[in-house]
């Protein structure tokens, strides 16, 4: 019995991570820049592999420390990887979107390397 | 925080953090005795292995950080963050949904009084996680942030956007 109710808890968390993937999905196509769809697919993908990875744990109770340990990982690195991007695609001086308001970066390791 | 380069403080830190990963992936429940020593067994080898090679890089790394009051602070944290990031969620849903795209993003500089690197970098972490905001770099104790939608008041940017995460990292690792 508590096996079946963790096993439809557990599928519950995959379709609320797969739809969060999709929204990821969504914004990736709809935002106007590189920085905005990195935002876009950096927290909607996190947390969607973290409920998906969570989910496959409840339904084979059997794997549920392995989960946790894979969510552990995921948290730590999916983000640095976003980061890191980001940085490079400012350094090689790929403009912000049109609307932006504001632009305070001035920090010297990230200064624009642009080959004319 | 006096500290200490690498020797057994750090040697003893990363064996236990790789052990404690060992097991937590080799366990399974309802599995025999045999393979649990045996498990046990290899995880100690593979700790001292993997402490022996990588210690020296890791100077700052201490078993005073297993200190109870840290795993208190680090506990609200980790509650902190996961509520912080379902918001992050839902907010990033609804800009993605709403056919006007409500944004209005840039990149703003704030700065942090965390002073270990570490810290830091789970600040950041933390940042890139939470509502509309992504952290890009960080140098000295400023960090720039690229935010969807930039508040009106640039003093309040701080405080926004950091939220009481300082406050707990700070408690992780003074």
């Amino acid at each position: 019995m508590i096996e079946l109710i963790l096993y439809y808890i557990g599928l519950g968390f995959c379709y609320l991570g797969s739809l969060f993937l999709i929204f990821g999905g969504i914004g990736l196509v709809r935002m106007p820049d590189v920085y905005n769809r990195m935002q876009a697919s950096t927290k909607t993908t996190t947390l969607g592999l973290m409920s998906i990875v969570l989910g496959v744990g409840l339904m084979q109770p059997l794997w549920i420390i392995k989960a946790i340990v894979i969510i552990i990982f995921i948290a730590m690195t999916a983000p640095v990887g976003a980061s890191a991007m980001a940085r490079a695609s400012y350094k090689s001086g790929i403009p912000l979107y049109k609307g932006s308001v504001i632009d305070q970066c001035d920090a010297p390791s990230c200064k624009k390397e642009v080959k004319e | 925080m006096q500290e200490s380069k690498g020797g057994k403080d750090s040697f003893a830190f990363v064996s236990i953090i790789t052990f404690v990963t060992w097991i937590a992936l080799t366990l399974s429940p309802g599995m025999s005795l045999i393979d649990f020593y045996q498990e046990v067994f290899v995880g100690i080898i593979v700790a001292i292995t993997v402490a022996a090679l990588t210690y020296k890089h890791l100077p700052n790394a201490s078993v005073r950080y297993f200190h109870p009051r840290r795993f208190g602070y680090l506990f609200v944290y980790v509650f902190v963050f996961l509520w912080a990031m379902i918001k992050a969620n839902f907010n990033m849903a609804r800009i993605v949904l709403s056919p006007k795209l409500p944004i209005r993003p840039g990149i703003v500089r704030i700065t942090t009084n965390l002073k270990p690197n570490v810290a830091k970098l789970m600040l950041g972490n933390s940042i890139t996680l939470t509502p509309g905001t992504m952290t890009m770099e960080v140098d000295g104790n400023s960090l720039y942030i690229h935010w969807v939608q930039v508040c009106e008041d640039l003093s309040q940017a701080g405080n926004i956007i950091k939220g009481s995460f300082e406050k707990w990292l700070g408690g992780v690792f003074s």
